[in-house]
């Protein structure tokens, strides 16, 4: 032993901590070479470094060995993995410096050491009596280190002179530090830049392209480089906003391209702008979600969003920007002036929004360590390094990882482990991960919930009949979806003997068991709808409600909200009345047992004549409606069915809607139009509404375009117009078209959202051309139709108000949260049947199917499968090879791949298969079979040019 | 008090005992006493009892720092107590030789075999993370502390549950046990000690000593072991203790 340092350190917790390490020197290390024979032992492995160490090299004739330096190795990994390059010696500083600064060079490094043919030898100078040093006074690491690597290079070649024929053996010293290269050569070592020594070379040439362009010397180790700027601070960054220097928006990533994003800045009203970021620079380490403060840049600057798909994906290191480099560039395009969007930089955090996030650990490349890159699910969000000792376990599982900071000098954000949902892949697993990645409130109900629900057995009582009316005497009847356990609706109609017709919608009264404020109001405030996942349900309310006693099943009496009608057999309105209730409904019946009862001539019970009367009044209430002008979108919904054991879906079929859907379905319509009428008059400034705004004429830009390709034309200035000429709009031979148009036009569409009555003066429901619409036919799972079941009991006296329900800005603020909820909801179950589609896929193997091209894109066209309802993107290039020929004119819009042009709506064939190679981004993969196109730089033709086809199916969807 | 001490008479009995296969309540080499595990009301309260040993285990948790070396992972933290209750040999608040042995072996056989995730007990890496502490009090002593500690400790580890936690930008809320159901720990395994008690320089070997027994063992050998079956030996090269005759003591290293 030469070396024992002792030192004390003072923990966080205040304790005094002793370390002692200790060094261990020997003299017995062999120095690898194939002359040596001072220090053979004796039984040697073969050693590593040759006799004829040969490289012609115009600097120096003879026989050599080289030393390469850290930040030779660090930058020149390339020249090193030449073949050309051999006979090197790699001292364990050099080593141990590249391991601590870069993994994946570390990673190459170590590879070309145990290529034989390579004869890189590693020497442990650090632990050899004679090539160690110890740190002097005032020495930083890196002098020491550099003077470590000049006395081991000394040490050798002093050494191989003992040697026989030793003398015409040099060892050179390769470091690019001029400082480094001058105190070498003063202490007798050869020492040459490594730039020079490869120019040198004679005979090969093209090493010189490999040539990394390091700046100059004065590039020096520098383990935490700066590679963001600096984030101002808040109270800069508040000036900046009161003075109009910075904005303020909400930073949304860009789901395809990770060096793209765009801050969204609210507006006055509704409307708000988009700036757009582009480059890691300028995105300075803002998350998606965060509140951030953006600066414009100049006008001259500005760019346009790229159209290219880009995944942040391959082992880099901290230090490794090349990649990043190479890729930004590909966003740079040449565009007209128009194009342009104006584009700023992230300055500062006004507040982060990080949750915790699901997704996969990337083990690093090295065996032991403890530091690893985490790869979320969410591809809008950055990999994520973490601390883990157990990365082995987790390798295979789903995991969930918080951040805890992203510092300046790191291209990743530091976090930590949180908790393990279980191996990928898992059905329990993924379902897991989309409700936590969709923020769908899934916990079981806490104690404090469950503690206000009523107890059981619960019968009604005496004081719940006060202000309702006994209507247990009726005909009602429930029609809904099979296997449905929560019934929020029921239906009845009866002649009333004066030639008019009565008509009830009854609802189920759940504002009657949610007291306001109370913990199991607020919990279903929170989560504000039920999740309805493929295989499984994400109640709003404990199930003691929503599945048994708010649900209006049959033969229970149950208290209900009823919207009662006196009309005529031309469906028109005479009086309206509002009423809490007691129902008994005489069956609840599935649409197709409904249908069957109004189609069998021979069943003429009270149940059916009251769906007929119904049936009939929804045609003509259907006819009115579509008259005035709502329109009849489609979007491609599937259906699964499930194997009743093992629940995985063993067929998809398009979901089939029957004459009793719509029979429900308009007069729930009506019940919320009279509803929202009704709470409207009485409160105007604090009604819960819900309205769809018309989308702006761009929005059918898309649309128009599509149809003007096949000779069409698509009217957009109302909604009149635009549903009669989608009825108009039919090609010849090409039944799917009018579909594809109307599932184009369903994505032209805003969203529907609940607003409150007094923050707003646009009421309109484009959707369903109604110029007044609410939510209140379904209180089980919607927190918006309880809201209105209480505004409504105000309305008509039969329950008493309180504070928040009249609080204008309290309701807006609710209808906030239930519009978020209900987006993440729609996201959750378009996620799960991608999953299941997925695992459909995985069952049945490799499928040919037929499709349309739904959108085209500048790399990629994105192709819509109606038998599945399955839509997938094909890119015609990626990173690795050079692609084919791409012609992109965004004016029709049309991609023109080596000769063949796809435009939109062209019929292709596919072939669809799983690709499970990356477990947690499950592909669906498709390859283009129909029509083929050729590529020019293959000589044979082939089978046929095969774009690859992806398809991320997995926790996110976009749209 | 002072441990009464044990008459050569007896001493002589019980060798005589062990010598000729039979044990003071009856059992054979390698039974086991019965184990009785009682949980109470609160999450992470367990009570064992073998024979008439009986020990019980409180989880508890709070936020604190991290260690500087470890910011990512929370602590465990287990505090064995004899107190005058459990023997009137044992004196409370005092670091008996057998105190520290018992708490390290507890350590080693939870601790250091990685059975609870701590990782995941991290909310803030450097800040904050939870610690997990485990008090055991031994509430009557009839030998074999060891084993009883170890499967109360282990027990309630299991039993216990956590407060949920929300992270949200940079807030972190710690929920009520009303507000959100509590998080149980991750337990990856369950390591159990089993002791052996050596008598007559090694030759006999009795399970699950009892008090008197162990008064006149030679040596302890504690194996702690999982159902993954990775059994580790908790004292390694124990029997090579057990060869040289100490009196009356636990083999510990």
């Amino acid at each position: 032993m030469l070396k024992s340092k002792t030192f004390l350190k003072k923990t966080r917790s205040g304790r005094v901590l002793k370390v002692v390490r200790e060094h261990y020197l020997r003299d017995d290390i062999w120095c690898g070479s194939e002359l040596c024979v001072e220090c053979r032992q004796e039984s040697p492995p073969p050693p590593v470094l040759q006799r004829d160490a040969c490289r012609e090299s115009s600097l120096c004739a003879s026989r050599h060995y080289i030393i390469p330096d850290t930040n030779v190795v660090l930058h020149q990994i390339d020249i090193l993995e030449d073949p050309l390059i051999n006979n090197v010696i790699i001292l364990q500083t050099v080593l141990q410096e590249v391991r601590h600064r870069s993994a994946p060079i570390y990673k190459r490094i170590k590879d070309v050491i145990h290529n034989a043919s390579k004869h890189f030898y590693t020497f442990t100078n650090e632990h050899h009596r004679e090539t160690f040093i110890e740190r002097e006074q005032g020495e930083s690491a890196n002098d020491r280190n550099d003077r470590a690597i000049r006395t081991a290079a000394r040490w050798y070649s002093e050494h191989l002179k003992k040697a026989p024929d030793g003398e015409e053996l040099q060892v050179i010293l390769l470091t690019d530090d001029k400082g480094n290269r001058e105190k070498a050569e003063g202490c007798g070592v050869i020492a040459y830049k490594c730039e020079e020594y490869i120019k040198s070379l004679i005979g090969s040439p093209e090493l010189m392209d490999r040539l990394a362009l390091c700046t100059d010397d004065a590039n020096e180790i520098t383990s935490s480089k700066i590679l963001f700027p600096e984030h101002l601070p808040l109270s800069r960054i508040q000036a900046g906003i009161k003075s109009g220097t910075f904005l303020q928006g909400v930073f949304r990533a860009s789901r395809d391209n990770y060096l793209e994003a765009t801050v969204f800045v609210q507006g006055d009203g509704d409307d708000g702008t988009e700036i757009l970021i582009q480059g890691l620079q300028n995105l300075n380490r803002a998350v998606h979600q965060d509140l951030v403060a953006v600066e414009l840049l100049p006008r001259n600057l500005w760019v346009t969003p790229s159209s290219v798909v880009l995944v942040d994906e391959g082992p880099k290191g901290d230090e490794d920007g090349d990649g990043d480099e190479e890729e930004q560039k590909m966003l740079k395009c040449d565009a007209s002036e128009s194009m342009l969007k104006p584009t700023g930089k992230i300055v500062g955090i006004i507040k982060r929004n990080w949750r915790p996030f699901c997704g996969m650990l990337s083990r690093s490349e090295i065996k032991e360590a403890t530091r690893h890159l985490f790869t979320p699910a969410d591809r809008r969000i950055p990999r994520i390094r973490i601390e883990t000792r157990q990365a082995s376990a987790l390798m295979g599982q789903r995991i969930m990882v918080a951040i805890d900071g992203w510092p300046k000098s790191s291209r990743y954000p530091n976090g930590h482990f949180v908790r393990s949902l279980g191996s990928a892949g898992d059905k329990e697993t993924e379902t897991e991960v989309l409700l936590l990645e969709h923020d769908v409130p899934h916990q079981p109900f806490s104690q404090a919930v469950l503690s206000f629900l009523p107890k059981m057995p619960w019968a009604i009582a005496e004081e719940d009949m006060r202000n309702r009316v006994d209507l247990r005497k009726l005909c009602v009847c429930s029609v809904d979806p099979p296997g449905c356990t929560d019934i929020d609706d029921a239906l009845h109609c009866r002649d009333l003997g004066n030639g008019n017709l009565e008509v009830g919608v009854h609802i189920a009264d759940v504002s009657h068991f949610i007291r306001p404020g109370n913990t199991l109001d607020q919990e279903a405030a929170s989560r504000g709808t039920t999740v309805y996942l493929c295989e499984k349900r994400i109640d709003m309310v404990p199930e003691l409600l929503s599945s048994n006693l708010c649900s209006l099943r049959c033969n229970v009496d149950r208290l209900a909200f009823s919207c009662i009608w006196e009309m005529n057999h031309n469906a028109e309105i005479i009086s309206t009345r509002f009423t809490k209730s007691v129902i008994n409904s005489k069956a609840s019946l599935t649409y197709a047992e409904a249908q069957l009862r109004i189609d069998d001539t021979n069943m003429n019970d009270d149940v059916t004549r009251s769906l007929r009367g119904l049936n009939a009044l929804a045609k003509i209430l259907k006819k009115r409606r579509i008259d005035k002008g709502a329109l009849t979108l489609s979007s491609p919904e599937v259906r699964f069915h499930m194997d009743s054991e093992t629940h995985d879906p063993i067929d998809l079929q398009a979901k089939e809607l029957k004459e009793t859907n719509s029979l429900v379905e308009e007069f729930m319509l009506l019940a919320n139009i009279s509803v929202a009428q009704k709470i409207y008059d009485e409160f105007s400034e604090c009604a819960l509404l819900r309205k769809h705004p018309a989308p702006p004429p761009s929005n059918y830009d898309i649309l128009s375009k599509a149809a003007k390709a096949k000779g069409l034309v698509i009217r957009t200035d109302s909604a009149k117009a635009l549903a009669d000429s989608l009825d108009m709009a039919q090609v010849e031979g090409f039944s799917y078209f009018n579909t594809l148009l109307r599932i184009l036009g369903t994505r032209c569409m805003m969203q529907a959202v609940y607003f409150c009555s007094g923050m707003d003066s646009d009421f309109h429901h484009y959707g369903l051309a109604s110029p007044i619409y609410t939510h209140f036919t379904s209180p089980i799972r919607r927190y918006a139709d309880i809201i209105v079941h209480r505004l409504l009991a105000v309305a008509i006296g039969a329950d008493c108000t309180y504070s928040d329900l009249m609080d204008k800005h309290k309701q807006a603020a609710l209808c906030n949260n239930l519009n978020y909820r209900h987006k993440m909801a729609q996201y959750a179950q378009r996620a799960s049947v991608a999953f299941h589609t997925q695992l459909f896929f995985k069952s049945r193997g490799i499928q040919n199917e037929d499709g349309y091209i739904l959108f085209v894109r500048k790399n990629a066209i994105i192709v819509l499968i109606p038998k599945f309802g399955l839509e997938g993107t094909v890119f015609f290039e990626n990173k690795e090879k050079r692609g084919p020929r791409l012609l992109f004119d965004e004016e029709v819009p049309s991609l023109t791949v080596e000769g063949h042009t796809f435009n939109m709506f062209d019929r292709v064939k596919v072939t669809i298969s799983l690709d499970a190679s990356n477990i947690q981004h499950q592909k669906i993969r498709m390859a283009l079979l129909e029509p083929v196109y050729r590529r020019e730089h293959v000589p044979k033709r082939t089978t046929g040019g095969c774009a690859e086809v992806t398809r991320e199916v997995k926790c996110i969807n976009s749209s | 008090m002072k441990e009464t001490p044990l008459s050569n008479c007896e001493r002589q009995f019980l060798l005589k005992a062990i010598e000729e296969k039979k044990r003071l309540d009856g059992r054979q080499t390698y039974d086991y006493r019965n184990i009785k595990i009682t949980f109470g009301t609160d999450y992470g309260c367990c009570i064992v009892d073998i024979g008439k040993t009986r020990v019980l285990a409180q989880v508890s948790c709070e936020l604190v720092a991290p260690k500087d070396s470890r910011p990512t992972e929370g602590i465990l933290f287990f505090n064995l107590e004899l107190s005058s209750m459990a023997s009137p040999a044992f004196e409370s608040n005092r670091q008996s030789e057998l105190l520290v042995k018992l708490n390290r072996l507890l350590e080693r056989c939870l601790r250091n075999s990685k059975c609870i995730d701590t990782e995941s007990l991290c909310v803030v890496a450097g800040e904050k993370v939870w610690q997990i502490r485990v008090d055991i009090h031994v509430l009557n002593h009839d030998g074999n502390i060891m084993d009883a500690a170890s499967i109360a400790a282990i027990t309630a580890l299991s039993h216990f549950r956590r407060p949920d936690v929300g992270i949200q930008g940079e807030e972190v809320t710690v929920y009520a046990l009303e507000e959100r159901d509590p998080i149980p720990l991750s337990v990856y395994h369950m390591p159990i000690c089993v002791s052996f008690s050596f008598f007559q320089q090694g030759t006999y070997l009795l399970v699950d000593p009892c008090e008197r027994e162990e008064r006149v063992m030679d040596g302890l050998l504690v194996i702690a072991m999982n159902n993954v079956k990775i059994t580790w030996n908790n004292q390694s090269g124990a029997f090579l203790n057990v060869q040289k005759t100490q009196s009356n003591a636990f083999h510990v290293r």
